[in-house]
């Protein structure tokens, strides 16, 4: 008897959880993937120069990331298409070309980014990155060509769980709670250029050009109804939590550490992971490396793909990792040809990395504001949309959302050239 | 040959050279596919003129050059062209049905051809010279974008074999309807995968009920739902209806309790009542995988009588015929006759002497993993589902056990 009540509790919690795997997806993969290697060095620099005193900015930059990411899943869900789908329907081919063009070589920057994350964070546990880059690029690449849909979901969900590793390494830190509590609620705000550069970079690199495409395209693979549309929201807010939270970690880490032992300069992600060592003990740096290592992987992973799938659509090419190379080879070709350009960078001596990456982020501050302007004129569309346009009060918040994002991304392109500020040097 | 891509934009003068707007739209009828109208754009003002007023249209000359006494008429904002078809407006940039390539494309251009004083609609263009035409018209002069266009790969679509995915009107409604309903339900299904979802809704709607339902069934179960839930639900018990009860069965389970409740009731009495009783069973038992319509064979019948009946059946399903159960008078099941056993066995010989020598049969509770089982040990194509009194309630396919297996990885 009892035996039997058990085993039916069992059942129960485990369809319970099931049915929580099975709303996470595109919302969590996509939030999670923000925090990549350019997100971590920004985190990590907050923390150490700023201690917990700009905690309170990653509420904003929650609610950005909801609202911004709902109005995405919300049009792929109502309409079926993707965001380059769309864009090139009701505003023409030319623009869209433009558009792609721009997410094309943006995209490579942040990829060279994703690698050069790579290759850092395992030069800590003594990989030499001749080995980590190459390796790392053929694993992305089959992960991708060979695996299907749900697999490699259930590949990237995994992915999600090893952020996990930012919070264990954020407790073993043992960061002082009411410091880290006052920050968070009472908004701070530096007075200096390389102050208001930091806020700016923390907000800048969380909302990006291409996990709108990326998001919008993957709630239209998953196939979701339009009356089960609060599941896709819920896995959109959650996603948006789990990110900031993990942001929240990272900062605490070094906030903890570096930001109290005055150590306030670090040169990237791996840098921190180091800095950590002596401070907080090997395994809080170990777990900061390994999340690293993880989250540039996992970047490295989506950004070629995401880029391949927007410019196809977007140019009516035929894309999608259920067609084969015969069916879809310009698809296959640019997808290839982004991961070697992209690790081949990291490889090659003497490449221009840094200018690399910052042209990259000029592109993402001029096309940011010009998607995020799209969206909201075709979320906005009767005919498109029905009875799901925004409502009067979340449109209000929505264009207000996205006049503070194209302020603040602006300045973020305006200060990578001022001297002194906090240009991330990955 | 001309491409929409170089008249799009080009000057429209009147025949003494005076500027009256550029090119905007080209009207043509859905019949024979022949330009009928050219519509200009001054300001903010769209204009419509005749083709016969049309002198010349030609890009080298850079300009459209309208007849004397030509009088563009205003178009009115919203109006709807009838039974037209406009090129800008209903074809550039959508998704069609390359019904012969059986896919959806996206058209990046239009060839349009000149006979006899008239302008046809012949091919679109769907590959990556039409994109290159398109984003350098008007930048360069036409003859170097089309030198430029032609070292890229060339891909096009005869527009007798182009399925406009949102007919607006009813004679092309017609040709789509008629080429969708030749292609195979797997290559449709397909096509209304790879479709959004108004124009899925568009394609569903607009086919016969019996050529949708086949190629529904043939979907992933996640669009299955997701379609059945935009239409109205008496278009969904229509489609339903055309189904093996299962399968709509299958369907009606992923919908919301009273959305599939809306279909059910929209159905006919009997369908309904066979689709609800299934419903009450669990998806992954025997009762979920089976299907309660098929043939089965009375116990006093000779070999002969069930092949004549077989000939005699109307129903889709009895392509997937391999064994057929055999039951007494009360429905009891006797035994199950394969059809090979049933050809080899002297036609006045009592059916029971082609049955299979056991008689394997499940419950209805019975797991997915047990009727796994039955399948292998005795190599059945198919499995008969009993009662507690041993009654045929239903029998399962090896066909239903494939998709389900597959479905789980």
């Amino acid at each position: 008897m009892t035996r039997i009540r058990w085993h039916r509790r069992l059942r129960l919690q485990w369809r319970r959880l099931a049915w929580l795997f099975a709303i996470l997806g595109p919302g969590v993969i996509t939030s999670n993937v923000d925090n990549d290697s350019g997100g971590i060095y920004t985190y990590s620099v907050a923390g150490a120069r700023y201690g917990y005193s700009l905690l309170w900015v990653l509420v904003p930059v929650a609610v950005a990331l909801v609202v911004v990411q709902e109005m995405c899943s919300r049009m792929g869900t109502v309409t079926g298409k993707g965001l380059a789908d769309l864009i090139r329907e009701h505003f023409g081919l030319r623009v869209t070309f433009l558009v792609m063009m721009a997410v094309l070589v943006t995209n490579f920057g942040n990829a060279v980014a994703e690698f050069a994350g790579v290759a850092s964070s395992l030069e800590l546990f003594g990989v030499s990155r001749y080995l980590s880059v190459p390796l790392g690029a053929v694993f992305v690449w089959w992960l991708v060509v060979f695996g299907t849909y749900k697999s490699v979901e259930k590949a990237f969900l995994i992915a999600c769980l090893i952020y996990l590793a930012y919070p264990f390494s954020g407790l073993l830190a043992r960061p002082d709670w009411s410091a880290a509590l006052r920050g968070s609620v009472i908004p701070r705000m530096p007075l200096d250029v390389a102050g208001i550069s930091m806020v700016v970079g923390i907000v800048g690199t969380t909302i990006a050009p291409w996990m709108q495409f990326y998001l919008q395209s993957s709630v239209v693979e998953k196939e979701s109804k339009v009356s089960e549309y609060g599941q896709v929201r819920l896995d959109v807010i959650i996603g948006s939590i789990m990110a900031v939270v993990v942001a929240f970690f990272i900062v605490v880490a070094c906030a903890a550490t570096l930001n109290k032992e005055g150590l306030h300069e670090i040169a990237s992600g791996a840098d921190a992971a180091r800095a950590l060592a002596p401070l907080a003990g090997r395994y809080a740096s170990w777990l900061f490396a390994v999340g690293l290592a993880n989250a540039s992987l996992f970047a490295a992973s989506i950004l070629p793909l995401a880029t391949a799938y927007s410019v196809c659509e977007g140019l009516g090419l035929e894309a999608g990792v259920d067609r084969s190379f015969g069916e879809a080879p310009e698809f296959y070709w640019l997808y290839t040809l982004l991961i070697i350009g992209s690790a081949g960078m990291i490889l090659l001596p003497g490449a221009p990395l840094l200018r690399i990456i910052l042209v990259s982020q000029v592109l993402n501050g001029v096309l940011l504001p010009l998607i995020l302007v799209f969206m909201l004129l075709l979320v906005n569309r009767a005919s498109l949309m029905g009875e799901f346009t925004n409502g009067r009060g979340y449109d209000l918040v929505a264009w207000g959302t996205v006049l503070l994002l194209t302020v603040l991304t602006v300045m973020l392109v305006a200060t990578s050239f001022w001297p002194g500020a906090a240009a991330p040097a990955y | 040959m001309i491409h929409f891509s170089e008249v799009l934009a080009l000057p429209v003068t009147d025949s003494e050279l005076k500027r009256l707007g550029r090119v905007d739209d080209l009207v043509v009828d859905s019949s024979e596919a022949a330009v009928q109208r050219l519509v200009l754009r001054r300001g903010n003002e769209r204009l419509a003129v005749p083709w016969s007023q049309v002198a010349s249209l030609s890009p080298d000359h850079g300009r459209a050059e309208l007849a004397d006494g030509a009088e563009p008429t205003l178009v009115e904002a919203g109006g709807s062209e009838g039974e037209m078809l406009a090129l800008k407006r209903d074809v550039l940039d959508k998704q069609i049905i390359d019904t012969q390539g059986r896919k959806v494309v996206r058209v990046n251009d239009i060839a349009l051809e000149e006979q006899d004083g008239r302008l046809y609609l012949r091919r679109v263009d769907v590959g990556l010279a039409g994109a290159i035409r398109r984003l350098l018209a008007g930048l360069v002069r036409p003859r170097v974008v089309r030198r430029l266009a032609a070292g890229f790969p060339h891909r096009d679509i005869r527009w007798d074999y182009v399925g406009l995915v949102d007919p607006r009107s009813a004679t092309i409604r017609l040709k789509v309807h008629q080429q969708l309903a030749r292609l195979h339900p797997a290559d449709l299904a397909d096509i209304i995968e790879d479709l959004g979802r108004v124009e899925r809704s568009a394609i569903v709607s607009s086919l016969d009920p019996e050529t949708a339902a086949q190629a529904l069934s043939e979907t992933e179960p996640e669009v299955q739902a997701a379609v059945v839930e935009q239409i109205t639900p008496d278009r969904a018990a229509d489609l339903l209806e055309e189904m093996p009860p299962d399968e709509a069965a299958d369907i009606l389970g992923d919908l919301s309790e009273e959305r599939s409740q809306a279909v059910l009731d929209a159905m006919e009495e009997e369908d309904a009542d066979d689709v609800r009783e299934l419903l009450s069973f669990e998806e992954n038992s025997a009762g979920g995988l089976m299907t309660t319509e098929f043939f089965r064979a009375g116990e006093s019948w000779s070999a002969g009588d069930v092949l004549e009946a077989i000939r005699g059946l109307d129903d889709p399903a009895v392509s997937e015929l391999d064994e057929v159960p055999v039951v007494t008078e009360q429905g009891k099941l006797v035994g199950v006759a394969p059809l090979a056993a049933l050809v080899r066995t002297p036609a006045d010989a009592p059916v029971t002497a082609a049955c299979r020598a056991e008689t394997p049969s499940v419950g209805p509770s019975a797991t997915l993993a047990e009727v796994v089982s039955w399948f292998e040990k005795y190599h059945l194509r198919t499995l008969a589902v009993v009662d507690e009194h041993e009654a045929l309630m239903g029998i399962i396919n090896v066909e239903d056990v494939f998709t389900r297996l597959s479905r789980r990885r």
